[in-house]
């Protein structure tokens, strides 16, 4: 017989044909909302293909004794236990490097529309209220000659960098770690203080981890130049949001171009839905077409390749190899 | 020597940029004042020996006044405003902002790109409607962009696209092949452009030639998955042609900053459509535009009263005279 997995998403068919070529595939979008139904499911399967619309904690694994392999269709971890996952010897597959272009592409539209002004000029027109001549407020800046301040110069922001150069930008970067191939990238490093001073247009690309949690504070916020936007596409929570919706009533900064939030969907109430200078984007970063296959076509890799015994073509926790060698997580044969 | 008289009728200059104005008057008498009628206009050429103008009409009859003027700056990058001849004749030099905004036209072309590919002001609606809809968007990256006219905001639309990892296409007649693939593009034609391209973006000026260059037949041989963008001049798309592409899915959406009536009629049907960004003749007005104008104009005056060629000048035949 087959061996089991369960899936939390809704998958298109051509994935679901390759799962089925090895597998029983159970489950579906529905698990989301009933965690009990999942838990219990979890049971019998070896692996589970899941989104960070899944808690996969202690309990969970409490329950999936069989459990070998979990792929995650994200490149986001920060709702995995990565630690306690390695030491039970399960396999963490996840989707980077396929979204990279797409997120700075989404971050590069933010950071138009919210420094040129887009959306408010757009919703000028569509409101009938372009009366006379050319309609100068609200005026937009240009980027040529500015300083784009980039936090996290991991794959993400290396990309929104070279994509500031082309506009004829200055590239300043933090990172906790000064990746070695900076420097030939000629891109200049600084303290986040500093960067936050400095930087005409900050954008985030850090992963939520302990130390990134609320990383841009009021205090950090303060540092930064009246003029200045901020684009959030990594996580909400890196931002302290009360902290930002202060910062854009009061005018400590111009604008901010957000994908992400504290609390997703948005809670109806936020104030951040009546402000004019926030572009607002419901969590989208890698929503395009060309990337969601790319990413569930690795996200299904990853999750054969363990289960033949194989490593996977994207493994975020190398450490479990010592634990359950490659050996024994076969369960397919080629 | 006594000091020359200016007088700044443009509306916008000085506003955003107190600087230029202190330029003025650290060598002139500095009036600040509008011209709306005939006789201000007629007025302001007779009394003074520069003028710095916006849009407003300086023609032959205004220009038969003049008693003093030497100089008109023009606030802004076209001059059909200004009777170049009739100036001239008169030896009135007039110097203008030529590529003053072109950057920020090229940026904003490209945040239209962006933003239409991924309907970033729907969202936005979406997302403040209370709507949490991920709608998919499509990638610049890998696409074909098609630029139609190679002038300054051509050329730098290329340039800031290159950055995205797209291949670029480039229809102008009157630029050479060579210069088209020193911006890493391909000269192609009209019709292969069209037909190839993923996103069009116009940056021709209007002309009889260039009127309705988009038509309705040129909409045809577009791809259905393909979007234009025009930073232009409105009349150079068929507005009605458009509308009809648009709704029928001739192609799948455009970004229009440019109208053939402006302000756009509310009454315009393309206003209606979901597939479309609209926006108010806004692609050029960005604070740095408007302060790199003023500047031009205030360093040009004072090296026309310090006895030196000022650096934009429209109508250089005056020099030869």
């Amino acid at each position: 017989m087959k061996p089991k997995i369960l899936t939390t998403l809704e998958l298109p068919k051509n994935a679901l044909d390759a799962l089925e070529k090895y597998f029983i595939v159970e489950g579906g979008p529905e698990l989301v909302k009933d965690r009990n139904k999942l838990l219990k499911l979890l049971e019998d399967k070896v692996g589970l293909l899941t989104a960070p619309h899944i808690k996969v904690d202690r309990e969970l694994f409490d329950h999936a004794p069989n459990l070998m392999v979990v792929s995650t269709y994200s490149v986001g971890f920060d709702h995995i236990d990565v630690n306690e996952a390695t030491r039970r010897g399960i396999y963490i597959g996840y989707t980077p490097g396929v979204l990279s272009d797409c997120v700075a592409e989404v971050t590069w539209a933010l950071i138009l529309s919210t420094y040129k002004r887009i959306s408010e000029a757009e919703r000028i027109v569509r409101a009938r209220k372009w009366v006379k001549g050319i309609y100068k407020e609200p005026l937009g800046r240009d980027l040529k000659g500015k300083t784009l301040g980039i936090i996290g110069l991991g794959r993400i922001g290396r990309r929104v960098a070279e994509i500031g150069r082309c506009f004829g930008m200055r590239i300043v970067y933090y990172d906790i770690v000064k990746p070695p191939e900076a420097e030939k990238l000629d891109f200049e490093y600084c303290d986040l203080e500093t960067l936050l001073k400095i930087s005409d247009v900050v954008s985030i690309h850090v992963p939520l981890l302990k130390e990134t949690y609320h990383l841009i504070d009021e205090s950090k916020l303060k540092l930064m130049k009246k003029d200045a936007i901020i684009v959030n596409t990594s996580r909400g929570a890196v931002i302290d949001e009360k902290a930002l919706i202060r910062a854009l009533k009061e005018g400590w900064i111009m604008g901010a171009g957000l994908d992400v939030f504290e609390q997703e969907p948005l809670p109806l109430d936020s104030e951040l839905l009546d402000m004019e200078n926030v572009v607002l984007s419901p969590h989208r970063g890698s929503a395009s077409i060309e990337t969601r296959e790319a990413m569930l076509n690795l996200a299904v890799n990853n999750l054969i390749s363990v289960l033949k015994g194989q490593k996977p073509p994207a493994l975020l926790n190398p450490d479990v190899m010592k634990v359950r060698p490659l050996d024994k997580t076969r369960v397919l044969q080629e | 020597m006594e000091r020359p008289r200016i007088r700044v009728i443009s509306r916008s200059f000085g506003q955003y940029c107190s600087e230029a104005l202190e330029i003025l008057k650290s060598f002139a008498e500095v009036d600040v004042k509008g011209a709306k009628s005939f006789d201000e206009m007629v007025e302001a050429v007779k009394v003074y020996d520069g003028i710095v103008l916006g849009n407003e009409k300086l023609d032959r009859e205004v220009l038969k006044n003049v008693i003093k003027l030497k100089i008109i700056a023009r606030h802004g990058v076209g001059v059909d405003n200004i009777d170049l001849n009739a100036a001239t004749e008169k030896g009135i030099v007039v110097t203008y902002t030529p590529q003053a905004n072109a950057d920020s036209v090229a940026e904003y072309t490209i945040a239209l790109i962006l933003n239409v590919m991924r309907m970033i002001p729907k969202l936005h609606d979406n997302t403040v409607n209370g709507g949490w809809n991920r709608i998919l968007g499509y990638e610049l990256m890998g696409k074909t962009v098609g630029i139609i006219g190679f002038g300054g905001i051509g050329k730098r639309v290329a340039r800031k696209l290159s950055g995205f990892d797209v291949k670029i296409l480039v229809y102008d007649p009157y630029v050479g092949e060579e210069e088209i693939r020193k911006f890493g593009a391909n000269p192609t034609t009209l019709d292969e452009l069209l037909k190839s391209s993923d996103i069009i973006t116009l940056h021709v000026i209007l002309t009889e030639e260039t009127k309705h260059l988009i038509n309705s037949e040129r909409l045809k041989l577009m791809k259905k998955t393909a979007y234009l963008i025009n930073t232009s001049r409105g009349a150079v798309v068929d507005e009605k042609a458009l509308y009809i592409a648009l709704k029928e899915g001739w192609i799948a959406g455009a970004a229009l900053d440019v109208f053939e009536q402006e302000p756009v009629d509310p009454k315009n049907p393309l206003l209606i459509l979901d597939n479309i960004i609209v926006t108010p003749h806004n692609a050029n007005f960005t604070l740095e535009a408007l302060r790199r104008t003023d500047l031009m104009n205030a360093e040009d005056l004072r090296r026309f009263f310090n006895g030196e060629r000022p650096l934009y000048v429209a109508n250089p035949q005056v020099y030869k005279q």
